[in-house]
């Protein structure tokens, strides 16, 4: 979080994406705006349904179009606006893959499943880095060694079914990492996979992402996997960042009620035993009516008259780069905050 | 495993028909019309004297024919409109599964009945005919594999890869498809080869002195009291290779079927 001559790399700035359905609009990112930087190691983390996947697949111009459109905002990568290039033209293609790569959440279900691995490898490293033919599957080895792969020779040659999902998720780090990108977003990388391997993903993505000075993005529910990994957290509900900060400022001082909530609903262990989770009540509002004040409201342990008549609120800053959407201070609810 | 011996014995009898054929299939035989089966005709001669057993053997070479090539080219023209309906959708999907639609609404042998009577007889006519017949349940299938296909997890991540259309659909969305369509393509070889059969039969088909089945069983006709062998043996050879392609069709489905491997 120091340093002042770090470099903005990708600029999202006021994303607006809406599905359109018979029942009505779906406002599932509704101004949601991120900075990440040079060497950097971002969560975005938040409910099911909060638009965080909506909004990653919007800045590649991913969005299944209909029902979904970007109805608005900025994706800023390399001085250009992103959503200005045609959804399938060729700039847009030369920056999927090559400039910004994605991993999805199904490492089994993501890979072909009646091409090799080493196939799958090769297609990708030809798409952006025109190496084909024996280089090209040189290169596949290669990266199935840098991701650990034991015995890569051989198994270049195998079929995704002889994989198992962690090394299927592998596979998909090195496709995703093969052409050097700037970027790499990983949308919930590790849900899909059992809590050992969950691990050893990360650390494996940590490393070569530093080894490879991409930044990298993590999308996911799990506040447990972010709190070792990144640097910055955006914290999403209903369609916008609710809160953000370094982690040790939303992990120490958590300032906006969500956030503390989701804190307080998870186990830590430096836990007295014993002690409750306290799980948020109600439910993660209807994005299609939603009313002009602040989504949480309905279930905020913490609001005050003001919340129930004025608008939401805009991010205001309460700390270096520390900023939250909310008319409350936590800080001065002593006792609650406490529990945190 | 019996279906693929049947069609390979056929397809050697094909190629091999001027070796094990007896007689000159189309060499009329006048004094010796009509003759039942025996030591010298096995399968006895028709009207004119031409050897059952012989036009039985090069029957086999037209039903293959049609059959293969009706098929290859249903399954290339109905495969890529339905690959382009799934894959495109919108006004390209309206307009090519519309007009599939009504041509399904017809029998298939009704319409390539009336294909064959427009375009007249001849094997290359009943090719065209056949085939046009059978594009509307290959266009079907291969819309129906690409949608559930392009939604897959592995095709969004190609996207994701700044993979081109182009290449997502041959390279991918294809090879996926090609079992289902490949266990139907088979399926209707068998069907194809029955409406060459019921062309000819009706006199639309393979025009005489063609040696094709279904004109055969017809030209047995009006003698299947007195000499039923000059219709049966053909109707009998028909049955056996529609019902033989059918089963290789099952059978390389259970082979394809990753869900079934390991249950036969």
């Amino acid at each position: 979080m120091s340093g002042l001559e770090r470099t903005l790399l990708l600029d999202v700035r006021d994303l607006r994406v809406e599905f359109r359905t018979p029942l009505g609009t779906v406002r599932a990112v509704d101004g949601l705006s991120y900075q990440l930087y040079e060497n950097e190691i971002v969560g975005i983390v938040g409910e099911s349904g909060c638009g965080k996947s909506a909004s990653q697949l919007a800045v590649m111009q991913l969005i299944q179009s209909p029902p979904g459109f970007i109805s608005g905002g900025e994706v800023i990568f390399g001085g250009k606006d992103l959503l200005r290039h045609k959804r399938n033209g060729p700039e847009m293609r030369a920056v999927r893959g090559g400039q910004i790569a994605m991993i999805f959440q199904e490492p089994m279900t993501s890979l072909n499943p009646v091409i090799t691995i080493g196939g799958q490898l090769v297609e990708a490293v030809q798409l952006h880095c025109g190496l084909g033919g024996q280089s090209g599957k040189e290169r596949a080895v290669e990266l199935l060694k840098m991701v650990g792969i034991p015995a890569a020779e051989r198994r270049v040659n195998d079929y995704p079914h002889q994989f198992s999902g962690g090394m299927c998720q592998r596979v998909m780090i090195a496709m995703g990492l093969s052409c050097s990108p700037q970027i790499l977003i990983a949308d919930e990388p590790t849900t899909a996979l059992d809590v050992t391997t969950q691990a050893q993903m990360l650390e494996l993505m940590k490393s070569l992402v530093k080894r490879l000075s991409t930044s990298l993005v993590i999308v996911t529910h799990n506040l447990g996997v972010v709190a070792r990994y990144v640097q910055r957290i955006y914290v999403m509900y209903a369609g916008r960042v609710i809160e953000e900060g370094s982690t040790k400022d939303i992990f120490g001082r958590p300032r906006h009620p969500y956030t503390l909530g989701l804190l307080k609903s998870v186990p830590r262990l430096d836990e007295v035993q014993g002690t409750r989770l306290v799980p948020i009540e109600g439910m993660p509002p209807d994005l299609i009516d939603m009313p002009g004040t602040c989504a949480f409201l309905p279930r905020c342990p913490y609001s005050v008259e003001r919340c129930q008549t004025d608008p939401w609120p805009e991010l205001t800053s309460v700390g270096d780069g520390h900023r939250i959407r909310c008319y409350v201070d936590l800080e001065s609810c002593p006792v609650e905050h406490a529990i945190a | 495993m019996f279906g693929a011996v049947v069609i390979v014995i056929m397809v050697l009898v094909a190629f091999l028909a001027p070796v094990l054929a007896p007689y000159d299939p189309y060499q009329p035989d006048m004094q010796n019309s009509l003759a039942p089966a025996s030591a010298d005709h096995w399968l006895g001669t028709d009207a004119l004297g031409r050897d059952t057993l012989s036009r039985l053997i090069y029957g086999s070479r037209t039903s293959l024919v049609v059959g293969l090539s009706a098929v290859a080219a249903a399954l290339v023209l109905g495969g890529l409109l339905g690959t382009a309906a799934g894959f495109l959708g919108g006004v390209v999907q309206a307009v090519i599964m519309r007009v599939v639609d009504t041509l399904m609404a017809i029998p298939m042998l009704l319409l390539a009945l009336t294909l064959a009577a427009v375009l007249g007889g001849g094997l290359k006519n009943v090719v065209i005919a056949i085939s046009i017949s059978m594009i509307p349940p290959f266009a079907r299938l291969m819309f129906a594999q690409t949608l559930t296909i392009k939604e897959r997890d592995y095709v969004a991540s190609l996207r994701s890869m700044g993979a081109t259309r182009w290449r997502t659909v041959f390279g991918h969305v294809m090879p996926n498809a090609y079992p289902a369509v490949l266990v139907f393509g088979t399926m209707m070889i068998g069907n194809a080869i029955l409406g060459e059969a019921g062309l000819s039969y009706l006199g639309i088909g393979i025009t005489p002195p063609g040696a094709a089945w279904g004109a055969m069983v017809n030209a047995g006709f009006p003698y299947l009291l007195s000499n039923p062998l000059m219709s049966i043996a053909p109707g009998v050879a028909i049955m056996l290779v529609v019902f033989a392609f059918n089963m290789v069709g099952d059978g390389l489905r259970d082979v394809l079927d990753p869900r079934l491997r390991g249950t036969m």
